[in-house]
This record gives structure tokens, sequence and C-alpha cells, in this order.
């Protein structure tokens, strides 16, 4: 018989009770019952779960004709042991079925081969191994041109067209998120710098910042800070003269946190109460993201809205996901579909808005308000940088603290198999939203659901 | 500082409390969660099928109480999805609900939703806040206490300052929600991550999947590349680690091969550390035993030395002759 096989595999029911089968083969079982169990219980209605690795689904058999005896001889002092013979066709079936495929999956991995396993597994067809390009400018070049080569060029400025006239109100964003595009900002006029975000930026995001161009309107909105990483947040002086000039300029203001290492706490304690006072001075508000408990928790400052930002609304993010076996619909909601927790959220952190990416797959937006970031999505960030310890020592996991950086971020990224649509960018992976890129549709479907703020990333 | 060892099965209960662990932590995922959500949303954060990492039958949970109850080792069951959907919610407390009723007292929990939504609903089970809940940080702390907190899980990416401040600011049990309406609670106690599985990412902010069918996204092989094209790199990848053979024994194991934070123990006291997590549920239960009775002689070394030089150098001679893997957590 084989032995311990994963439940999670290979499950057994005895009436309506869960029980673990310690060993198998096409003749029969074994499963252990607690001895304080043993007492009251019926051995009826016994069912065996076969999970289908194949399918990603579970296989009952209902176990109608067998004999049951436990077995003396392993003695335990907490459990029994039972043996179940069976003699049914599709018990054996169901048994070597199971065995052929856990074996081969065995084998798989010791192959140590994830591209491999992840082809047979999923079907997914990508090279995981193989990095073409040396530059992300390269790769972003790419991307383009799968972007043309994917789009119809007049049915997409059609649906563009059609998504700006929407009688729904909904504002267009730019993040501005690293030293680079804040210098930018402050150094040019902004229909210059409006030029060249467009230039940063491809398929969808770039049509949305050309129409503003030719429309002669202002984004509604600037982002200013970065989610991810604590040392690419502007220095105070520079934070001020972009709300200064956002202000002059009439934009909305949204300044991104990240999480709070404990030695920067009361520094964000400072900062917050100082903008808390230009805004005072200047009789308005502005939106200040949240990606820390411990910030949120000493958020009361009236002219400050805090949002919840992208590393507290949790999901799952991962470019193979379509090839992810079970029920993808799942994937579509999170804890924020709660009401119960938005509630909690808004009644002890005043948190009502929320910041969700575009991310390959339907979303579920809650009530309220909520804002969609394209074309990027996050899938792992650390604090300690990882592209910083390459850069320091050779090796991603060699990695420590950073109170200060030189910001290697603006020299490099990490470049990934073209397939998979992803880069590494500061402390971060992304995943990029080519679909979204490619058809303006799917905005527009975001837009009709619960989204009300466009936020778009510039690469 | 308390041993808290992984358990991919019942089956190691004994011979790793005999080993030398103090306490356990251990996933239960029943079947009928699983036939419903896959590891689409899984219940913890061992999102697989295909190996021994979780409890999954009720009535192994019913053996393992009655092996509690004999050794008293307690054994915290692990609910930490970084989030879940509506519909869990009260799924996951009926869950709890019969847990509890077998005497299991503590869940290791992530997500903030599945906090507030047991405190609502009054279930008083003991928290221990998962070192994938988020940056952890002493307001934090505070923040989340409110919703009574027992212990707090240091995540790996914490320096020996930032713990020693969150233990100091928190580690006495005066936060309003912990003391309200419960004058038997104790001072918060704080865990940290000793042996194995270091992360190049961080839990918490780790979105990507985990799954039988894939390897892991931050596992995919990359190149480090330039911004433009006219630049060029010569900073070199070292994909080699200093591993040889003779810091194996015999079986093949090294101790803290995947990682390791034995050299930080003497810090980790001296921040307020009560307890050291031993993370490898699912890992051959040969190494995982040699794993707690290395981190327990490490420990004993630990209290009978007066200095820290004094303590890595015996720990290292007595647990790695042939030199250690220098996979450091805490650098």
């Amino acid at each position: 018989m084989v032995s311990m096989i994963p439940f999670g595999l290979l499950a057994g029911c005895v009436g309506e009770k869960e029980v673990r089968i310690t060993e198998l083969d096409d003749t029969g079982f074994c499963f252990r019952l607690g001895k304080a169990q043993t007492e009251k219980m019926q051995f009826s209605g016994l069912k065996v779960s076969f999970y289908d690795i194949e399918y990603g689904k579970y296989n009952e058999v209902e176990i109608r004709e067998f004999e049951i005896q436990k077995l003396e001889e392993e003695y335990s002092d907490f459990f029994v042991k039972y043996k179940v013979a069976v003699k049914q066709e599709n018990y054996v079936q169901a048994v070597q079925r199971l065995l052929c495929q856990y074996n081969r999956y065995i084998h798989l991995k010791l192959e140590d081969d994830d591209s491999l396993l992840t082809k047979c597994m999923t079907g997914y067809a990508g090279n995981l191994d193989e990095v073409k390009y040396k530059s992300l400018e390269e790769q972003v070049g790419i991307w383009q041109r799968e972007i043309d080569a994917g789009t119809e060029k007049e049915r997409e400025k059609a649906s563009l067209e059609k998504m700006e006239n929407k009688p729904t109100r909904w504002e267009f964003c730019l993040a501005l998120d690293r030293p680079e595009l804040y210098r930018s900002y402050l150094d040019k006029p902004l229909a210059v710098f409006l030029q060249e975000s467009a230039k940063r930026s491809i398929g969808t995001c770039r049509g949305l910042i050309r129409k503003r161009i030719l429309s002669g309107e202002m984004p509604d909105r600037l982002y200013i800070g970065n989610q991810f990483c604590h040392l690419l947040f502007p220095d105070r002086e520079i934070l001020f003269r972009m709300m200064e000039k956002a202000l002059y300029e009439r934009i909305g203001i949204t300044i991104a946190f990240t999480y709070v290492r404990e030695y920067m706490l009361d520094s964000v304690k400072n900062l917050l109460s100082q903008i808390n006072d230009w805004c005072e001075e200047k009789n308005c508000t502005v939106e200040v993201i949240v990606n820390d408990w411990g910030m949120a928790g000493a958020f009361g400052l009236k002219n400050l809205r805090p949002c919840l930002g992208i590393l507290l609304n949790k999901r799952k993010k991962d470019p193979r996901i379509s090839y992810k076996k079970g029920d993808q619909k799942l994937f579509e909601m999170n804890n924020l579909n709660a009401d119960f927790y938005r509630n909690h959220l808004a009644n002890e952190f005043r948190i009502q808005r929320f910041e969700w990416e575009s991310c390959g797959y339907e979303q579920q937006f809650p009530e309220g308000k909520n804002s969609l970031h394209i074309p990027l999505y996050q899938t792992n960030t650390s604090q300690y940088c990882p592209l910083r310890a390459i850069c320091i020592n050779g090796e991603r996991g060699r990695q420590n603290l950073a109170k200060e950086c030189p910001q290697y971020c603006a020299e490099y990224a990490l470049l990934y198999p073209e397939d998979l649509h992803m880069v590494g960018r500061y402390n971060s992976l992304f995943g990029i939203d080519m679909d979204m890129l490619k058809r303006h549709e799917k905005l527009e479907k975001c837009l009709e659901n619960g989204v009300d703020r466009v936020v778009v990333s510039l690469l | 500082m308390k041993i808290v060892a992984g358990l991919g099965s019942i089956d190691e209960y004994i011979r790793f409390a005999e080993a030398g662990a103090d306490e356990f932590f251990c996933g239960y995922v029943p079947y009928s969660w699983t036939k419903k959500y896959g590891t689409v949303l899984p219940l913890n954060r061992r999102e697989v099928l295909c190996y021994n990492v979780q409890l999954g039958a009720f009535s192994e949970l019913e053996i393992l109480s009655e092996m509690v109850k004999k050794y008293k080792k307690p054994v915290h069951l692990t609910f930490n999805s970084l989030y879940y959907i509506p519909e869990q919610y009260p799924e996951i407390a009926q869950i709890i609900r019969n847990c509890m009723e077998l005497g299991f007292k503590s869940y290791i929990i992530a997500d903030p939703a599945l906090l507030v939504y047991l405190r609502e609903n009054d279930i008083n089970c003991e928290i221990h806040l998962s070192g994938e809940c988020g940056e952890v940080n002493s307001q934090m702390v505070k923040t989340l206490g409110k919703l009574k907190l027992k212990r707090v899980i240091f995540h790996r990416k914490n320096t020996f300052e930032d713990m020693k401040a969150v233990v100091d600011q928190c580690g006495k049990n005066s936060l309003e929600g912990n003391s309200k309406n419960n004058k038997e609670t104790k001072d918060m106690e704080f865990e940290a991550f000793a042996l194995n599985e270091k992360c190049q990412f961080t839990g918490a902010f780790c979105n990507s999947l985990h799954c039988d069918e894939m390897g892991y996204l931050c596992k995919v092989p990359y190149e480090l590349g330039v911004q433009k094209t006219d630049k060029s790199t010569d900073i070199m990848l070292e994909t080699k680690m200093n591993l040889n053979k003779d810091m194996y024994d015999d079986s093949g194991y090294l101790c803290g091969e995947t990682g390791c934070g034995l050299c930080a123990l003497y810090h980790l006291k001296q921040a307020g550390i009560t307890h050291l997590k031993l993370v490898g549920r699912g890992n051959y239960t040969d190494y995982m035993e040699k794993d707690i009775r290395n981190l327990r002689i490490a420990l004993q070394i630990l209290e009978k030395s007066a200095l820290e030089a004094e303590f890595q150098e015996k720990m290292r001679s007595a647990l790695f002759p042939g030199g250690c893997s220098g996979n450091c957590y805490y650098l």
C-alpha cells in the first residue's frame, strides 16, 4: 500500500466525518480515528475523494462494497486504525489514476525544472528560462509592437472617444512615483510634461494622455510618491513644490506613502502634520494613500483623506494566473467586498477610497470610491530592496535594510522572459496588463462597474 | 525563548515534542473547503495539495488534541491567507469554533478583515498576528492591538532595533484593547523567524501564486538590465552559493541551508523576542527533527554565554563544524 498521500489529494469520509486515509492501493485503504471517537462511530456512508491533478477537481467515490476491520497490531495511545477492503471497479480506476498522476507530479518536481513543470501541468507554453533583451527600453518597445499588432486603430479610437464622452464623470490621474518624474514635472510646463508622459506610455495609457493633450485638458489629479519603496518618496522640499505647482495648475493631489519602517514613524507623522497645515493654509484637502496599518491608525488630520493603498488591498496577482487550475471566478473578489470590513475601515480609519490595479482578470469593485491603476500591477515587494542587493552584493538574496539609496533603480531593472510580461522595478516585481493596453473596452467596463478614477503609471 | 515548530502531520507531533519543540503551528484545511475553493482561495499560505503540509480531516485534530493534552505543547492553527472573500468569513468562524471546542485556543491570522470579523462575532480565540499581515512597527501593533492580540510574529525583514522598539513600546499590556474587559491578559508575546525558508520578497506583499502546478514567480530566472538601451552594466550576478559537501552531514542535511537566524539569537533575545519560529512544514521529518535539536542546542549555548561573540563562536563550532550556508535572515 502507498502511505500518507497528502490529504489534499485523497480525502476520506465516514458518514459526515472527514478522516485521514493513511494508506491505500487498489484493494482498499486504511484510515484512523481518535480513540474517543471510535465508540460512537457508525461505519456507514464511506466515501473517498480523489483529486484529479489534471482537471483540478475531486472525483468522489462512494464505497458500497467493503469489509472493515480494526488493525489491532498497529497500536497507538491516541488512535485506532481501520483497514477497509474494497471491491469496486470505479474505486480501482480512481486509485490507479491518482497514483499515476501523483507519481508523474513527483517526477516532474524531481526534474527541478519549473518551466517544464508549469508547461506539463498547465499547458503554459512560455519559455521561462530565456531573457532576450538587455534594457527596459527594448522591452517596452516589444510590448508596444505587440499592442500595435493586436489593435485595430480605428475601432480603438472610437472606443476611446466613447469612453471619454461617458456621462459618468471619472478622474484621469498620472502617477509620479520616482525622482526622475518629480524633477520632470517641476522643471517643465505641464503641456511639455504631458507630451513626455505620452512618450513614456503605451497602448491605452498613451491614448488617454494624448486625448487630454488634444483637448487641452489637464490630468484631474497627480499621485505623488511611491507605494512600494520607502526611499522613493520625494524630499520634503520637492514634495511641497510639487504640491504648490499642482495647486496652481488646479490639479488634485494624492500623496502616496508606502509601508513605514519603525525609524520613519516620527518623520512620517511630522510630515503628515505639515501637509495638513499646508492644506489649512491653502484651504484645500489632499488624499493620502496608506499602505501601513500603523499609519492608518495614526490618522486624525481633518484636511487629509486616507485611501487604502495597493499593499493593503490584497489579491492574487500573477501574469500566469489564467493558467491556474480551479474556479477563476473566485479571484474576482477580496476582503473589501465584505460590507463589515469596509464599514470598519470607514469608522476606524476614515478610509473610503480603495486603490486597485488592473491585473489581467475581471474584478468586482465594491461600493464606494475605487481608483484603478494601469497598466502595471505589483506581484512581489521586499522592504529590503532586491535590486540594491544585486547592485551591491551581486546577489538578490543578500538584502538588508537601506535608509538611503543612490537609486540603482534609476539605472537598472530586472528583465524577465518575454512571455511573462513582467519587470522588476525598484524593490518590487510587476506584471503589465497587456489586455488592458490593447483594448479600451476593458477599461470602459471597469468604469461601468464601480471605478471612478484611472491612474496611469508611466513606464 | 521558546521554539515554535511547524507541523505537517500529527505523526510528527510526539517526535518533535521530544526533540525539544515547545509549541507548534500547523494548517488545518478541511476537505469541504478544498472542494469548494481549491487552492484558488486557500485557507492558509501553504497553497498546495500535493504535499503533507496541512492537517486535513477533523478527525486528525481530534487525535492531535489528545496528544496536546498529554504532552502539554500547544498547537496554533494557521489561517493566514492575505485575504478572503465575504462568504468565507462565517465559514472560517465556524471552523474556528469547532477547533476551539477541541481545545485549540490560538490562531495565526494575517487578514485584518478576519480579525475584525472574529471580534465582531465574539469569537474570543487567542490571535497571533501573522508575519504576513504587513509591515510591523510599533504604531501598527498599537493599532491592530485594539483587536486583542496575544502575539505578534515579526516578518523576516526586520532589524533588531525595529523589533526592540516594538517590544519596548507594546510588550507590556497597556494597550487599551488588550486590557479592556479582560483582567487576565498577559504581556504580549513576540515571535521571530529562526530557521529555514528565507524569501527574497516579503510574505505580506507577495501576491503571486505558490501552487502545485507552477514554479514560483519570484524564482523565475531574470537578468539585470539597464533602463536605457544606450547604457550598459558591468555588475556581475553571483548565482552560485558557497556551499560545499563538508557542510552537510551524511544524510545530506545542513542546518539553515535555506535560511538561518541562529547567529542572531543573542540579539533576538536582547530585543525581547519570546518565541522563535522554525518553519519547514513539509520538509523531511528527519531534517525538521534535526532543526529542532540544533535550535535547542543553540539556545542552551546562548543561556551559558555572556557575550555575543562567545555565543556565536561556541554555536558555530557545535552546529557548523564544516561551515554554514551563509543564508542569513538578519544580515
